[in-house]
């Protein structure tokens, strides 16, 4: 190799490389030309090194420096990680601080707005729940003024029932408002029936028992039993309530508790 | 400092003297920097790029033999280095090297570097190099300029100027010879 193509790939090779087999042949020249080629190698790399300061001084910010000497806290020779900026160093901290005050105040309005509305599903909840009450109080006070007008119409007549075999304390009384056709009973002290049992009211007419309606009594042992079929108290001889098994039977077979005569 | 004073900080570095990597900063940034704005025309790649060759002079200062080079020299090509790779890969390359060719000399007047009053080696060679390049006839120290600051090989060159190739050969030998002569 010739000195200019020497000279050729050493500047080619210090500049920009060099294709891999030139930069073999090259390194092969140097090998040939011992120290006098590395010495004109270092030559021209001192050159190029000077060359670079063509460039003119310019003093970078502060805040580089301080970055560069915080790589050297860990180890000698092993710099720490040091996340490099991107774009504008400061974009990322200001989208992070935009992006964590948003997200403290879209998390204590959410926490605000998760409040409020469990308050509000409550209050509703709660508000339900009293009207509810207070329907249920409507329909009680609407049963017990048509209750009252039925015990105190001026045609009403009342038949009392009285206690008897296994219930011999027990009482009732049936009110007819022949007026309204209503009848209602009312038992007390009756004794507590087995789940599946119920007590029964029959009209007796000509001898024969009819089903007049079954239900049950309270902790109290007091029941009330608006009779629907009020055509059966027409002409009725005689009210009896007996225990039958739920929900009720054709014909008494149970223990008659209560017994009336009218 | 002395122009020996950078290989003796980089052996400091290389021995994990965070002082002697401190030291060494303090006296170069100023010119790396110069070196990464001229090639990146970009403030900010500069910084990036500046924080990654001072990285790699604290991982590999091990590797610095004085025998091949000066500091300085090591140092300044491992800039280059790494600039080349930012730029090869980024849309700034064409608007360095639009610079570079319109501004041939350019200098950046932003955040002067090292007080002009004080001497420095680095600072003296610099002012060598450019009395150097001023010399020399335009076409040369361009074609030189374009092949250091803008990476571009002999062929990139003739294509991008229109000149035979054999023509850029020899005006960026011709140049280096008188630039080393100048230097020496």
């Amino acid at each position: 190799m010739n000195d200019e193509r020497f000279l050729e790939l050493l500047q080619e090779s210090l500049l920009s490389g060099l294709p891999p087999e030139e930069e073999k042949a090259l390194a092969e020249e140097l090998e040939r030309r011992g120290p006098a080629g590395q010495r004109f190698r270092r030559e021209l790399e001192e050159t190029l090194g000077g060359l670079a300061l063509d460039a003119r001084a310019v003093a970078p910010p502060d805040h580089l420096r301080a970055r560069v000497l915080a790589a050297t806290e860990g180890p000698a020779g092993q710099p720490s990680v040091i996340p490099l900026p991107r774009g504008r160093p400061w974009l990322p901290w200001a989208a992070a601080g935009i992006a964590a005050a948003l997200a403290l105040f879209l998390g204590v309005s959410n926490l605000r707005l998760r409040d409020r509305a469990d308050r509000l599903a409550a209050e509703a909840q709660e508000a339900r729940e009293r009207l509810a009450e207070a329907d249920s109080a409507a329909v009680r006070l609407a049963d017990l003024q048509s209750d009252f007008d039925l015990l105190s119409g001026p045609g009403s007549s009342v038949h009392a029932l009285a206690g008897t075999g296994p219930a011999p304390g027990a009482r009732a009384r049936v009110f007819l408002d022949p007026l309204t056709g209503r009848a209602l009973l009312f038992a007390y002290d009756l004794p507590l029936l087995q789940p599946d049992d119920v007590y029964e009211l029959w009209a007796i007419r000509d001898g024969t028992p009819r089903a007049a309606g079954t239900f049950r009594a309270g902790a109290e042992g007091r029941a009330r039993l608006e009779i629907a079929d009020r055509a059966l108290l027409k002409d009725v001889e005689a009210l009896a309530v007996t225990v039958e098994p739920a929900p009720g039977t054709e014909a008494p077979t149970g223990d008659m508790v209560l017994i009336s005569s009218l | 400092m002395p122009a020996n004073d950078i290989g003796r900080l980089l052996r400091g570095t290389a021995a994990g003297d965070r002082r002697s990597f401190a030291e060494l900063y303090d006296e170069t940034s100023p010119y790396v920097f110069g070196i990464l704005l001229r090639m990146l025309a970009d403030r900010e790649q500069a910084e990036e790029v500046a924080q990654e060759v001072y990285l790699q002079a604290w991982r590999t200062a091990g590797s610095f033999d004085e025998r091949r080079g000066s500091g300085w020299t090591w140092l300044a090509m491992m800039a280059r280095s790494r600039a080349l790779d930012r730029i090869r890969a980024d849309r700034s390359y064409g608007r360095a090297l639009d610079r570079l060719e319109a501004e041939p000399a350019t200098a950046v007047d932003e955040n002067p570097g090292p007080d002009p009053d004080r001497e420095t080696v680095l600072g003296n060679r610099g002012e060598r190099a450019r009395a150097a390049l001023n010399a020399l006839p335009e076409e040369q120290s361009q074609a030189l300029r374009l092949a250091f600051f803008g990476g571009l090989t002999h062929r990139e060159i003739a294509e991008r100027t229109g000149i035979p190739l054999g023509t850029v050969k020899t005006r960026i030998r011709t140049a280096l010879t008188k630039l080393r002569d100048a230097l020496a």
